[in-house]
């Protein structure tokens, strides 16, 4: 063994080393599946996901109901404002707080309040895991009382009113993508007098 | 002598242990979502969690007829085992071959999960007004239910009691179709756990970058939209 070891010690110490070497970097550089999908790109870090453009302007995600809003159900009243826009009043699970839709015409609807029901709720981390924090935040409510707050993400058309404390998101607005000043003029009414962003 | 045998035992089983983790480390990676299966168990075996999922392939259904005018536009067949239900009709029953197999492939999908359930398949291309965005043969309209009862993709609640966790499931069935571009539907916690298994790179078919997104009025259903290019020449038909 010692003579072979030493005859051979050349091919020992450099050639079989060599060989490993090769074989290593095949099997790196060769897929072990040659039917294997091509590898998809993850996507980038980052602390939420950013939702991809969806090629719709903003007047093509201005979809309507695809029923009349007069025609959904549990509607409880229908009233005209002074902007010729309709306030729509319909019933949600929670008393004295209704859905609510302003549209410009039975089907444009431009404002959509949605009551959360309580069998179903939803949790601040719902929005910002995906869309990030908010810009801006207003501490207080009419309705909810001095401890919840609304988030505001004027720029996604989005804003919800929630408890900070126990995550509890109460109702969400829906909203053309405007400025937050825009928001808090024309669906702001939760939200107390001096408001503290 | 005895120093350059140890460094050459060193370098055969480093050699070793880095093979070893090659086939181990490769094996892994691919075999996620794979169920070899072993003589013949007769049907497909449960893939495991986190897979259900998961669909390989798209189906087109047969015999697809294309509009005598509008090129590129085919009607969606009637459903040949209740896997899905058209509440539209005319016109608006056409859209691109693309989507059709979309639809069509989940609700056989869905059928499979849940043999009492169905699809309710509305408008593909429709009028404008109401719609803005079904007149390019890549968008569709749908609700869901797992057993003709509860309302999938409709959190009203105005035709039946609400199924959350299978409207998760119905929208990541659609996303790993691999060919969406986009669902419409405001419950955020399902559009979270969608937007999550989309972003997901574990999942083989996953569409990934689609996007849901915050849309007035989409709280009683999914709007659809598929990765389609080109778009089909606009028609906004009436039905």
């Amino acid at each position: 063994m010692k003579i072979l070891l030493l005859r051979y010690r050349l091919f020992f110490i450099i050639g079989i080393p060599f060989l490993f070497f090769v074989l290593f970097t095949l099997l790196i550089l060769l897929p072990l599946n040659n039917t294997q999908s091509p590898p998809v790109p993850a996507p980038t870090p980052s602390t939420s996901i950013t939702p991809n453009t969806t090629g719709f302007s903003q007047e093509d995600v201005r979809e309507g109901n695809e029923e009349s809003v007069e025609e959904r159900p549990g509607l409880l009243s229908k009233e005209a404002l002074p902007d010729n826009n309709f306030k729509y009043t319909y019933r949600s699970h929670v008393e004295n707080r209704p859905h609510i839709i302003i549209a410009e015409d039975e089907y444009t609807i431009v404002f959509q309040r949605m009551v959360t029901n309580p069998r179903f709720p939803v949790k601040i981390t719902d929005y910002t895991d995906i869309d990030g924090p908010p810009k801006w935040i207003f501490k207080g409510s009419v309705f909810y009382g001095p401890d919840a707050q609304t988030y505001v993400y004027p720029e996604l058309g989005l804003a919800f009113i929630a408890d900070p404390r126990s995550e509890e998101v109460f109702e969400q607005h829906l909203f053309d993508r405007t400025t937050v000043e825009d928001y808090v003029r024309r669906f702001g009414e939760d939200i107390p007098a001096n408001p503290e962003p | 002598m005895q120093k350059v045998l140890n460094i050459y035992i060193y370098i055969l089983l480093g050699g070793a242990v880095f093979f070893i983790s090659q086939i181990a480390l490769g094996q892994t990676a691919t075999s996620n979502c794979v169920v070899t299966k072993v003589g013949n168990p007769g049907g497909e075996p449960q893939l495991p969690p986190g897979c259900q999922s998961n669909i390989d392939g798209l189906i087109t259904p047969p015999n697809l007829q294309e509009h005598p005018v509008m090129k590129g536009y085919f009607r969606i067949p009637d459903s040949e085992d209740d896997s899905y239900r058209l509440i539209t009709s005319g016109d608006c029953l056409y859209g691109s071959p693309e989507l059709i197999s979309v639809i069509y492939t989940v609700a056989k999908k869905w059928k499979e999960q849940y043999p009492q359930g169905y699809l309710f398949v509305n408008d593909l291309n429709g009028p404008d007004p109401p719609h803005k965005s079904h007149k390019w043969g890549r968008g569709v309209d749908l609700v869901a239910t797992t057993n003709g009862v509860d309302r999938v993709a409709d959190i009203t609640e105005n035709f039946g009691p609400y199924n959350r966790i299978a409207t998760v499931e119905l929208g990541k069935m659609f996303a790993s179709t691999d060919k969406i571009l986009n669902i419409w539907y405001n419950d955020a916690p399902v559009r979270k756990a969608v937007l999550e298994f989309a972003n997901d790179p574990k999942n083989p078919n996953r569409s990934a970058g689609m996007n849901m997104e915050w849309i007035r009025g989409h709280d009683n259903h999914f709007h659809v939209d598929i990765k389609l290019e080109p778009l089909l020449s606009t028609w906004a038909p009436s039905c």
